[in-house]
């Protein structure tokens, strides 16, 4: 399927994407609140482009363009510690049914790399439309990661994003090291969040 | 819709360490096979019955769901081989409360779109008159009844894509209405299935719903319904309550409107939702109070903070103020018969 044919399938769902996400915006908003260390929980949804690229690389022998994508509409919360991450799963499994849920992190324990937690969840019939006119996928995706993993997983995906070809040796050694930065600049928060706690903070 | 698979197995309960106790196998579909699928799936309102999601792991993975699945997509020796297994898993399921049944299994195929149904009959008994040269009653007991309200169902429809079979639709007029474990063996035990609305996330629905209601209105009838809808849903038998359930059971037909009003869409005002005690009172802020002089205190949750007003601690013991007009009164015997 070319892009154009592509987009115009793309056009007639991106209202019901626009809606749901707006639920969503507004659920996970409640969800969150009461919770302490959210730095920022927000939704989008995908672009037309970034979805066809998607779909020619992973969906293309499928016969309904759409019917496999489960980031369409995604949403992400950043924490501030690692030991907010469960704190915060256990909220949204309160709320929504999990189908999937990923631990991303680098194959090998010597590595390092991008880390976040992935979590695929059905939408609710509350988060529904009320016709089947309008278009919503079944699942949404929600990432879930630490302010040192989004630092290192934003800037990185750009850089890589935009670059064509083999990434030189040097940049993924460069691109390891902050990771490795993160990684560990995330323990030693850790710790001071259980110092800060532990003089009663 | 092309009905491509159709299996049905008598079935009854059997221990987890003895063979399932089933009988049946592949029906070669014929028209009248169709009709009766079409008619039961008309009868059943599939769109106003309870969402259903499968219970998965980590990867997605749920024996049920894989099962269906090959019932619908799969030839026939792998939907054959899959309608056993279902029929094993629901004689294993059921227990000995549960009534002998007949199962059937209906795959339906519209191009690459599939719809399968799940049904359970309970058997029954029906009485034939012979009327030759004279006159005699046959008792019937391998008959199986479809109007049983003991009847349960599952409706299952899409594609072959990874977001697709995720969950379904329940008929099941048990459920929520009596022990747990009589009740959720269809939905939880057999289908290893879940409400489609998360306990927590339903019940701060409702009790939002009544809360908004209670504060729209001051008729004095209508909080009275809220007050029995509130106390009954925290205090009932009754585990699950959809909320059309609640302004069927309690409200007048202006009050059910606008509680309806409250929720998104039909599907979820339909939908069964297991109450989560301790979610529904944080978020209910209702209480009957009784005080040590045997006074009995029931106020509506707008009130509470308002009129009404605790104070004090807990250690010392909390104190309750009202004030008021009284705009009505009634006596009652102590054990409450008026």
């Amino acid at each position: 399927m070319e892009y154009d044919e592509f987009s115009n399938i793309y056009s007639d769902a991106l209202p019901g994407l626009v809606r749901l996400k707006d639920r969503l915006d507004e659920t996970l908003s409640k969800i969150v609140e009461p919770l302490a260390h959210i730095d920022r929980c927000q939704c989008r949804v995908k672009g037309a482009k970034s979805a066809y690229k998607k779909y020619v690389n992973k969906y293309a022998n499928h016969s309904s363009p759409l019917a496999n994508f489960e980031d369409l509409v995604a949403a992400r919360i950043i924490v501030f510690f690692t030991s907010d991450i469960p704190v915060v799963r256990t909220a949204l499994l309160d709320n929504f049914d999990r189908v999937e849920r990923t631990e991303k992190k680098p194959e090998f324990d010597d590595q390092f790399g991008y880390e976040s937690e992935h979590l695929v969840f059905v939408v609710p019939p509350h988060l529904k439309p009320d016709t089947t006119a309008e278009f919503c996928p079944s699942t949404f995706e929600l990432q879930l990661r630490t302010i040192l993993m989004h630092a290192y997983a934003e800037p990185q995906h750009d850089i890589l994003y935009k670059s064509s070809g083999e990434i030189p040796k040097t940049i993924r050694r460069r691109l390891a090291w902050i990771a490795a930065s993160c990684w560990g600049a995330d323990r030693e928060y850790e710790e001071l969040r259980r110092w800060s706690e532990a003089i009663g903070n | 819709m092309r009905l491509v698979h159709f299996h049905a197995f008598a079935v009854s309960a059997s221990n987890w360490d003895e063979a399932p106790n089933i009988q049946g196998g592949r029906i070669q579909a014929d028209t009248q096979i169709e009709a009766l699928i079409a008619k039961n799936v008309q009868k059943a309102k599939f769109d106003n019955c309870l969402e259903s999601v499968f219970e998965t792991d980590d990867s997605r993975h749920n024996d049920m769901r894989e099962l269906i699945r090959r019932h619908a997509f799969g030839d026939d020796n792998a939907a054959d081989e899959a309608a056993k297994e279902i029929s094993e898993r629901l004689s294993v399921a059921m227990d000995n409360r549960s009534h002998p049944a007949l199962l059937l299994i209906a795959s339906e195929k519209d191009g690459p779109i599939c719809q399968v149904s799940l049904w359970t009959f309970p058997r029954d008994e029906a009485l034939r008159l012979i009327n030759q040269k004279t006159a005699s009653l046959q008792v019937l007991t391998d008959i199986f009844s479809q109007t049983s309200r003991l009847r349960k169902a599952a409706f299952f429809k899409g594609g072959q894509a990874k977001t697709e079979f995720l969950g379904g639709k329940i008929l099941d007029l048990q459920s929520g209405g009596g022990p747990k474990a009589v009740a959720d063996f269809w939905l939880a035990d057999f289908l290893l299935s879940m409400p489609a609305i998360r306990p927590k996330a339903g019940t701060q629905m409702i009790a939002k719903a009544l809360i908004q209601c209670a504060k729209e209105t001051a008729d004095l009838t209508e909080q009275q319904q809220l007050q029995s809808a509130a106390m009954s849903i925290r205090s009932g038998p009754k585990q699950k309550w959809s909320p059309k359930e609640v302004a069927e059971n309690f409200f007048n037909a202006d009050l059910a409107a606008r509680f309806q009003s409250k929720f998104p869409n039909v599907a979820t005002y339909n939908t069964s939702i297991e109450i989560d005690q301790d979610t529904y009172a944080d978020s209910l802020n209702f209480a009957v109070y009784r005080l040590d002089s045997g006074v009995i205190v029931s106020s509506p949750f707008s009130e509470i903070g308002e009129s009404v007003r605790i104070t004090g601690t807990p250690e010392e013991g909390n104190r309750l103020s009202c004030e008021g007009r009284v705009v009505s009164q009634k006596v009652r015997s102590p054990n409450g018969v008026r």
